[in-house]
This record gives structure tokens, C-alpha cells and sequence, in this order.
């Protein structure tokens, strides 16, 4: 399934309906202290499988609250928004936190490993909240991301890198059609940024749909396609056109 | 290797040991205090009823002069835990002439009923007398003691005085052997005192009015009545005292446990994140709290049983042993303050907002 | 600045600062209720005591030997010694007089009762008594009050002419309340006096077998004005002890003014001798001792039970006092890598905790004592003598609360302000 990259969708098919995320007229606004603030405002856009996105927008944009709805932690208050073909609209908290575990691989800014769990075994939560347990895939995962050799170690003896591929480590052990990172490089020196730059990379290389938030304008030069928002409005998404590769 | 809720829950607490430690030693004080208190008010009733053996006997029997085995009869009757004592009167002349009052008892059980009596010392020996204090100052000789039943004179040795501020003090004391010997006569009231309150007093009433017809069974009524209202009011007390406490441990609880599931909002939120759902974040927060409720429990009920023997030791210098009946009281009464001090922060996991408190607040 | 930062963590943190403010509240209500109830446990259980009646008895010095068994008086009355009633005056004069609570003298004489229109009860013994008879303080004390255990029917004789009898009398006579009647001294000339029965007596003792007068008509009747035989009295005592027993005229003279100064059954009894001339007065031990042991006791359980209540109290302040400390550590954090030292860091949160502990603490105060206020009025019935609030409480609750609160947050804040501020602020502290 490699070099999917490249090709454009055909013609004949609506972007709709082989889209992994679509959004149509998706709002979502917070009240509180009497005033009501609208931090998306009728964002319609979607992301193909397969495709590497970068959202981007300065502080306040509404990066965070698109993510949240993204990672399926937050719902929209207008609009509907569906990921992989199911409208989060209909569903239950239970289920929605279900369906979180099979769709979405988090890759977090801080890491968020618990502190108190070897590398591994954070790995094996992931399985443990979806299914079970099989420690084999999870050290095949740690593997992947090349941290094999220090699955037994806390994350307090890693360095912030090596956390940061745990934590992608733990975001495939599902196989999770989507990969939603919030700026993956964030909280990383050069020389990390650019191992986790790569490790993504390769997994958009062997066909992860990846959704990234990011300040940087190096990690977004990697993806295929950009979303900037700016106070609330998507204002650059090219839909419709062939997806353009951005890799040179 | 396996990752099961157990294998979690036993990383999580070991890992935050100092707020694990804090959180089982709020649990331990809940369950020890419950424990002392419980212990206490189980065996309170017992205690201030023992105290209040020292006002002397609960039911007088009165019976006609020269009734055999009264003595007998009525030990029979009371019951094997009653104490009994039998008293024969006869009014002699001391040897200024004055006219007094002549009882002749058993005085072991005189002693052992009447333990407010302060004597000089106990006779013993025979012809050895028990001399009232107010009787003391109409003989003129104490140490041949002279006195005159009915034309017969007999000689005692005064073995000392007898304080009580009652009617006992315008009395001569003697033993019933020597009593029976110069008077001929037979013991005509008997004091009994029986262990226990009010319900006890009456079911020795009725089995004595049932087996001694005839004879004049009556309680001390002030003694019954007074006894039973300040045994109740201070139960009553006791257990005021027990809510107010348990409340307020209760409350320890709550502080401990809500600190600890703030300080893991984050922890929380991830799993939420990962897919976990509401139920097995509850389990996980749950189970927690039900095995430190249940470790502080265990510890609890040793600490608590020593305190409430110690308490008991200097209070009402008898020990109080641990009871095991408490135990599930104490388990359930743990568990309820930790179930609604878990309530609380539960409430707060339900409505979590992870995405917020990913991003780092 | 400082100011600014305690207002403002105020203002801020109400939730946080409830749940704590909560814990103080909650231990100081208890802690007061308890102390409130274990201070005044002694006088509560003294008056219901009262119940075994008094605990002193005066006689005159000079009486003759009573012979009597069972209650009953085998030798008749002759003459004997009498006390003076106008001496009881001087009762009120001795050091411990407000500890005497009840005083009831009494006059026994033998009276013949004629029912109109029905029997004649020779020889009876006749008691001439207090009834309802002032004492300082607006209180009033007599027979009744003296011996709780009574049951009237009808009521108790106000003046001249009017008459209580037994129940076993009653019974006996067929006499019902109000009943005329007609009262003599037997064998006297001075004929029968004309009174009303206007009650009827449950004792469930030899007392039933009696008729009762106001002591003033006993006197009359008995042509012995202002004399009495016998004085109950019921006091607030110390439970005696070694130094009790002692007899005062052995002791060093400044060891005789502790004994005399003590509130002892014994000391009480021999201030009572020396007021009236010609008394006797001694301790019922009984009574007294018995009350001693049960007094002692109780309030022991109830103080014991204030440490445990105490403890508790310490465990939940000190506890929600750490928490509110330890969720805060970010903001030390914080002021730390701002520079702020250690001692000001310290200093703003002791300021904080001690100002909750004050005003949590002054509430608890007047929770604490409400509810011991209604709780021993719920639980003993009658007038309670103290105040709901005792203000010697306030300073010592106060006190406590803002030492546990001290004491309890320090391990945290000492904890915090160790960590390295850039561990607590990256969060993997």
C-alpha cells in the first residue's frame, strides 16, 4: 500500500465519500460567564485516507478546539461532523469513548505517559482500553519506533524524545485508521524533532492518515496539505483539486 | 507479562506513596476511632451498671420473723449472679442501759453488697463486733462489749467503728452465728442486688414474687429508676458523640480522596483518551479507594480495640477486649465515608474535560 | 503585594478553600460540643443524681440512740434534742454555700387522723416538712425537691389545714383527695383541728405509712416552735480522695485550708457543724460515694472521648490542610523560579491556612456550642444551669484550630518549597 501518496483521487468520486474525516458546517461554541465564545466557525473540509495534513494558526485560532473534535474528545454544537463514515452526533459517551480507541492514535505534545508504567506497559494501557493485552504486538510497536531496548524503563528515565516515541508507539498499537498529533516536536530539541519528523514520515509512507497541529513551518513543510485557521474560519483548504504532494 | 486493572491500581499506589500513605492513615484513624467507639458503647451499658453496684442493693425482701432458710430460699430465687445478704434484728441494752439496735449478718456478703461502708476494720473472730458510730456513744466499755437480749447477756469484742450517715450508724454489727446463738433468733430482710438494669431488676422481681409467696419483695425504686434514665442519657451521649466524630472523619476522608483524584486529572484524562470508559475509570477510582478503605479497616480495628481497652483500663479500670462483632459494622461504616468521599471526586471524573487538560490547562 | 495575593487566593480558590475551611469547621464543632459536654457533664449528672437524695444529713449532737429497723421506729419518740430551723439560715454563710443545691428539714410527730364520717388512724407518724421553700437565688427547695422519686396525687400542703398522707393510709382509710378531715396530737387537750387531705403520696417505701404537714403546722401541733429533727441536705461535691479522708484537726494549718477550701463531702459537713451549733452532720456515704464513682466516671468517658473526638479533628485539618497545599504546588513553583524565598513563599501560606483556621474556627466555635447546647437539653431534661456559650472555650477552640491547621500543612508546604521549582512547573514532579 506505498506511494499512495502521489495519486489523485478519481474524478468520479465525491471527496465525501472516501474521506476519513469530513466536516460540513461544523461550529462549536463555549458559554460561559454569561458571554458565548465561537472558537469554530462553519468549518467544512475533508481529509482523504492516507493524506498528511497540517493544521496551522496562530494561539487562539481554534487549532485546539478542531482537534478535540478530531480526536473525538469534544462534539460540535452545530454542523456534523463524521470519522470514518459515522456521524459522532449519534453516539453515546460510552461509545464515543469506544470508538475513540478503535479511530483515533494520539500523539501528544507532552507525552502524557503515566508515570508510574514502564514504557511498555504504557504501550499496553493502549491495548488494555481497547481489547487486550498481548505484550508481543506492544514490544513489536516500541520496536517500530526504535525504543525496543528501553521497553522496561520509566518514562522519568527517558529522555524527552524517546518519550515522545513511546508515546507514537502507543498511538499505532491499536492500528488506528487516523494519527492525530498535537504538535508532535513541540517540547523537542533539533536532534529529536528530527527523528520524530522521520519516524512520521515513514508511517505516512506506508499509508497512516496523519493530522497534525503544528507552529513549525519545517513539520508542516512535510505535509501534503495545510489548514490554517484563523479566528475560528478555515480559510485555506484547497478541496476539490488534486492533492498536491508537498514533498520535494 | 499481563496489564490488568489490579496490576494498575498496585503501580498507581505505589508510585504516589506519600498521598497513598496519607489517604490509609485517614482511613485507619476513621476505623480506629469507629472501633474504640463502638467497642466502648458496646460494653458501656455493662461498665455503668457495675458502677452503680456501689449504691447498695436493688430489691429488699422482707419477711416474718422465723421464716426458715430465707437466706437460702431467696439466693435460690435471685439467681446464680445475685449477690444476697441476710440480716437478723434484735433490740438489746447496752451496758449504760440505752436501748439499741442489734443486726447480725454475714459480713463477707454485707461487704461485697454494701461497699460504701467504711469500717475501722472487718470482724472475723467470733464474738467480735461492728460498732456504729452514733452506738459507739452509748457504751461505755467497747472492748467487752456488754450487751443484754431478753434478760441474756453476751460479751463482744468491738473489732471497730462503722461510717455509713445512714440508720447503720445507731447499730451494732455482729456475725449470724452469734446472733443466732444468743437471740435464737433468724434473719427477717434480705438485701439483694442484682447485675444489670431495669429489665433485669424486674424479671428478679417477678421470679422472686413467684417463688416466695408471702413474703414482701420490693425494688429500690429511687435507685431502679434513677440508674436506668442515667445509663440511657448517657448512651445517648456516646452516640451523639460517635455521629459528631464520624462526621468529621468523614470529612478527613473526603479532603484526602479528592486531593487524589485532582492530582490525577491528567492520569484520567489520558485514559479517557486511550479509549477507557466511564465505568472502568470508576472501577479504577472505586476499587482504590476500597482497598485503602479496607487496609485502614484491618489496621483500624487493632489500633482501635487497643484504645478502647486503654480507655477502658483508666476509666473504669476493667479491659474491654477487641470484639470482632464490630468489624463489619466498622467495614461497612469505612466503606460508606469512602464510597461518599468518592462520590465527589467521581462526579468530578464523569464530567472531565480531557481535551482541556491534555493540552496542559 | 502580600495583601493582594491572600485576597486574591481567596477570592480565586473558593472551592478548594471551602473543602478546607469545611474540615476546620466540622473539627471544631466537634471538638467544642464535646469539651462544651464534658464541662458540664458533672453538674448534669449531679442533678440527676439528685434522684438518690441528699448526700449530707444533719442531727443534733445530742439526739438520743434511734432505734430503728427498716425504717420503722421501734422505740417511741421522747423529747429527744432538736435542731433549730431559723440556724438553717446560717447555711448560707458557709464557704461552699452555692454548692448546696436542696435543704429539707423535718419534724417528726405522732398524730391521730379522724376521717369524717369514717375511721379513726391512732398513733401515726405525722412529718412536718418543707415545701417549696425559697433558696437563694429564686430557686426553691424542700421535701419534693429532695426526694425526686415521689409521686403526688392532688398536692402538697401549702399552709396550715392542709395534709398529704401515704398511699398505704390511703388505701387503708379509703381516703380520697380533697378529703375533710380531723387532726390531734394524741392525748393532748387542745382538741382536733380541722384540715383538708389534699393529696396522696407514692414513695414506694415506709414513707406511704406517714401524713405530711408544712413543717409550721408539725411545730404548732407539737408545741415545739422553730425546733426540727433532721436536716437533708443535697450538695455538689468533689468526689473524695486520699487527702478527703484526712480529719482537719490533724492537718498543718495550711493543709487545713486546702481541705477546708475543697468542695468535699466531708469538708461541706464540717462547715455545717461549725455554722449550727449543736448539729451533726455526715456524709451518707451511700449516696456520696456512689455518686463520687459514677460522676468520676462519666465525665472521664465524656474528656476521653473529646481527646478521640480532638484527634480526629487533627487528622481531618491537618489532612485537608495538605491537600490544599499539595494541589497548589504549581503556584510555589511558580514564585520560586520568580524568586521569592522560601520563608515568603512559607509565610503567605501560613497566613492563609491561620486566617481560614480563625474564621472556620470561630464558626465552629458557635456550631459547636449550639449543638452541645441542644444535644444536653435533649438528652437531660431540665434547666440547665450554664450558658449555651462558654466563652472560655472560644480562645482554647480557637487556639487548637489554627495550631492543627499550622502543624498539619507544614509537612506539605516544607515538601513543596523542596522540590525543585522547574520539576514542579514541568509537571513530572
Amino acid at each position: 500500500m506505498a506511494e499512495v501518496v502521489t495519486t489523485s483521487l478519481n474524478e468520479n468520486q465525491t471527496r465525501a465519500e472516501c474521506a476519513v474525516i469530513a466536516l460540513e458546517h461544523v461550529s462549536r461554541e463555549y458559554t460561559g460567564r454569561g458571554a458565548s465564545v465561537r472558537a469554530l466557525d462553519d468549518a467544512t473540509f475533508s481529509i482523504v485516507a492516507g493524506e498528511w495534513v497540517a493544521i496551522t494558526g496562530p494561539s487562539g485560532s481554534g487549532k485546539s478546539t478542531l482537534v478535540n473534535m478530531l480526536g473525538c474528545l469534544d462534539r460540535p454544537t452545530a454542523g456534523t461532523l463524521k470519522i470514518d463514515g459515522a456521524d459522532l452526533a449519534a453516539m453515546s459517551p460510552t461509545e464515543l469513548d469506544r470508538f475513540r480507541a478503535d479511530k483515533i492514535g494520539f500523539i501528544f505534545q507532552q507525552f502524557h505517559l503515566i508515570p508510574y508504567l514502564s514504557a511498555l506497559e504504557n504501550v499496553m494501557l493502549a491495548q488494555y482500553f481497547h481489547s487486550m493485552t498481548d505484550e508481543k504486538e506492544a514490544r513489536a510497536s516500541l520496536e517500530r519506533v526504535g525504543m525496543g531496548h528501553r521497553a522496561q524503563h520509566l518514562p522519568s528515565e527517558l529522555s524527552g524524545g524517546e518519550q515522545q516515541r513511546v508515546c507514537i508507539a502507543r498511538a499505532l498499537i491499536n492500528n488506528p485508521p487516523i494519527l492525530l498529533a498535537d504538535e508532535p516536536t513541540g517540547n523537542l530539541d533539533q536532534a529529536n524533532q528530527k527523528i520524530v519528523a522521520n519516524l512520521l514520515k515513514d508511517l505516512h509512507q506506508t499509508g497512516h492518515t496523519i493530522v497534525m497541529v503544528t507552529h513549525d513551518p519545517e513539520m508542516a513543510a512535510l505535509a501534503q496539505r495545510k489548514i490554517a485557521l484563523s479566528h475560528g474560519k478555515v480559510f485555506c483548504h484547497p478541496i476539490g483539486g488534486p492533492v498536491v504532494s508537498l514533498r520535494r | 507479562m499481563k496489564l490488568t486493572l489490579g496490576s494498575i491500581i498496585r503501580r498507581s499506589l505505589i508510585h504516589r506513596r506519600s498521598r497513598s500513605l496519607s489517604a490509609l492513615t485517614a482511613m485507619t484513624v476513621s476505623a480506629g476511632v469507629a472501633t474504640a467507639l463502638l467497642t466502648l458503647y458496646a460494653s458501656l451499658d455493662t461498665k455503668l451498671h457495675k458502677e452503680f453496684r456501689s449504691f447498695g442493693a436493688n430489691i429488699v425482701v422482707t419477711a416474718p420473723a422465723n421464716t426458715p432458710n430465707l437466706a437460702e430460699q431467696v439466693k435460690k430465687a435471685a439467681g446464680p449472679e445475685a449477690l444476697t445478704a441476710p440480716f437478723a434484728y434484735a433490740v438489746a441494752t447496752t451496758d449504760r442501759g440505752t436501748p439499741v439496735v442489734v443486726a447480725g449478718v454475714d459480713f463477707p456478703a454485707v461487704r461485697a453488697i454494701d461497699s460504701t461502708w467504711q469500717a475501722d476494720a472487718w470482724p472475723t473472730a467470733p464474738n467480735a463486733a461492728l460498732v456504729g458510730q452514733k452506738a459507739a456513744n452509748f457504751i461505755a466499755d467497747e472492748r467487752t462489749l456488754a450487751l443484754t437480749f431478753a434478760g441474756q447477756k453476751q460479751t463482744f469484742a468491738s473489732a471497730g467503728h462503722l461510717r455509713t450517715g445512714g440508720d447503720e450508724d445507731s447499730r451494732i454489727y455482729i456475725s449470724q452465728a452469734d446472733f443466732a446463738g444468743w437471740t435464737h433468733a433468724s434473719p427477717t430482710v434480705v438485701e439483694v442486688q442484682i447485675p444489670g438494669g431495669a429489665p433485669q431488676v424486674e424479671a428478679a422481681l417477678g421470679r422472686l414474687r413467684a417463688q416466695l409467696p408471702g413474703l414482701e419483695v420490693e425494688p429500690v425504686r429511687q435507685l431502679v429508676e434513677g440508674e436506668s434514665r442515667i445509663v440511657d442519657k448517657t448512651h445517648a451521649l456516646m452516640f451523639g458523640a460517635v455521629l459528631l466524630i464520624a462526621l468529621t472523619v468523614g470529612v478527613s476522608v473526603l479532603a484526602t480522596l479528592s486531593a487524589s483524584v485532582l492530582e490525577r486529572r491528567r492520569d484520567f484524562a489520558l485514559m479517557k483518551a486511550l479509549g477507557g470508559t466511564q465505568l472502568q475509570m470508576m472501577a479504577l477510582f472505586l476499587l482504590e479507594t476500597v482497598l485503602l478503605a479496607s487496609a485502614g479497616v484491618a489496621t483500624g480495628w487493632l489500633l482501635g480495640s487497643a484504645a478502647a481497652w486503654a480507655i477502658s483500663e483508666t476509666n473504669f479500670h476493667t479491659a474491654t477486649l477487641p470484639r470482632p462483632q464490630v468489624l463489619p459494622l466498622v467495614l461497612l461504616l469505612n466503606l460508606a465515608i469512602a464510597a461518599m468521599a468518592a462520590l465527589l471526586p467521581a462526579r468530578a471524573l464523569s464530567t472531565l474535560e480531557p481535551a482541556s487538560l491534555l493540552k496542559g490547562e | 503585594m502580600f495583601l493582594r495575593l491572600l485576597y486574591e487566593s481567596f477570592a480565586r480558590q473558593r472551592r478548594r478553600k471551602l473543602l478546607a475551611g469545611l474540615a476546620i469547621l466540622l473539627g471544631t464543632t466537634a471538638v467544642t460540643a464535646m469539651l462544651a459536654l464534658a464541662t458540664t457533664i458533672g453538674d448534669r449528672i449531679h442533678q440527676e443524681l439528685a434522684v438518690y437524695g441528699a448526700n449530707i444529713v444533719v442531727t443534733p449532737k445530742a439526739d438520743q440512740l434511734a432505734v430503728k429497723i427498716g425504717g420503722v421506729d421501734i422505740k417511741p419518740a421522747t423529747g429527744g434534742a432538736y435542731l433549730k430551723e431559723s440556724d438553717l439560715a446560717k447555711l448560707k454563710t458557709i464557704f461552699w454555700a452555692n454548692n448546696i443545691t436542696g435543704i429539707s428539714p423535718e419534724l417528726p410527730i405522732k398524730v391521730d387522723l379522724s376521717i369524717y364520717g369514717g375511721a379513726t388512724a391512732n398513733d401515726l407518724l405525722g412529718i412536718g416538712l418543707w415545701f417549696d421553700h425559697p433558696l437563694t437565688g429564686g430557686t426553691m427547695t424542700g421535701a419534693p425537691q429532695l426526694h425526686p422519686w415521689w409521686k403526688i396525687e392532688g398536692s402538697w400542703p401549702k399552709g396550715p389545714g392542709q395534709l398529704v398522707v401515704g398511699r398505704a393510709l390511703a388505701t387503708k382509710y379509703n381516703i380520697h383527695v380533697p378529703m375533710r378531715a380531723g387532726l390531734a396530737i394524741p392525748g393532748a387537750q387542745n382538741g382536733i383541728d380541722d384540715v383538708v387531705i389534699y393529696g396522696i403520696l407514692d414513695s414506694g417505701d415506709d414513707s406511704e405509712n406517714k401524713v405530711f404537714m408544712t413543717l409550721n403546722t408539725a411545730q404548732n401541733l407539737n408545741g415545739t416552735p422553730d425546733a426540727i429533727s433532721r436536716v437533708d441536705i443535697s450538695a455538689q461535691t468533689k468526689p473524695e480522695d486520699a487527702f478527703a479522708r484526712q480529719d482537719p484537726d490533724t492537718l498543718t494549718p495550711a493543709k487545713r485550708e486546702i481541705w477546708y477550701c475543697r468542695p468535699y463531702a466531708n469538708s461541706i459537713a464540717y462547715q455545717i457543724r461549725e455554722a449550727i451549733p449543736g448539729a451533726d452532720a455526715q456524709q451518707v456515704r451511700k449516696v456520696e460515694q456512689s455518686e463520687g464513682t459514677v460522676l468520676e466516671r462519666i465525665s472521664g468517658l465524656m474528656w476521653l472521648i473529646s481527646a478521640a473526638a480532638l484527634l480526629a479533628a487533627g487528622f481531618a485539618v491537618s489532612a485537608a490542610m495538605a491537600t490544599a497545599v499539595l494541589e497548589r504546588r504549581g503556584e510555589i513553583g511558580l514564585m520560586r523560579s520568580l524568586g521569592a524565598s522560601r520563608t515568603a513563599i512559607a509565610l503567605l501560606f501560613y497566613a492563609e491556612n491561620g486566617l481560614l483556621a480563625i474564621v472556620a474556627g470561630a464558626i465552629g466555635y458557635l456550631a459547636g456550642s449550639a449543638l452541645a447546647y441542644t444535644l444536653g437539653a435533649h438528652i437531660f431534661s431540665g434547666v440547665s444551669t450554664t450558658h449555651a456559650l462558654n466563652p472560655v472555650l472560644l480562645p482554647i477552640v480557637v487556639a487548637l484550630a489554627l495550631i492543627v491547621a499550622i502543624a498539619g500543612s507544614t509537612p506539605s508546604i516544607r515538601a513543596a518549597l523542596k522540590q525543585d521549582p522547574s520539576a514542579i512547573l514541568r509537571g513530572d514532579a
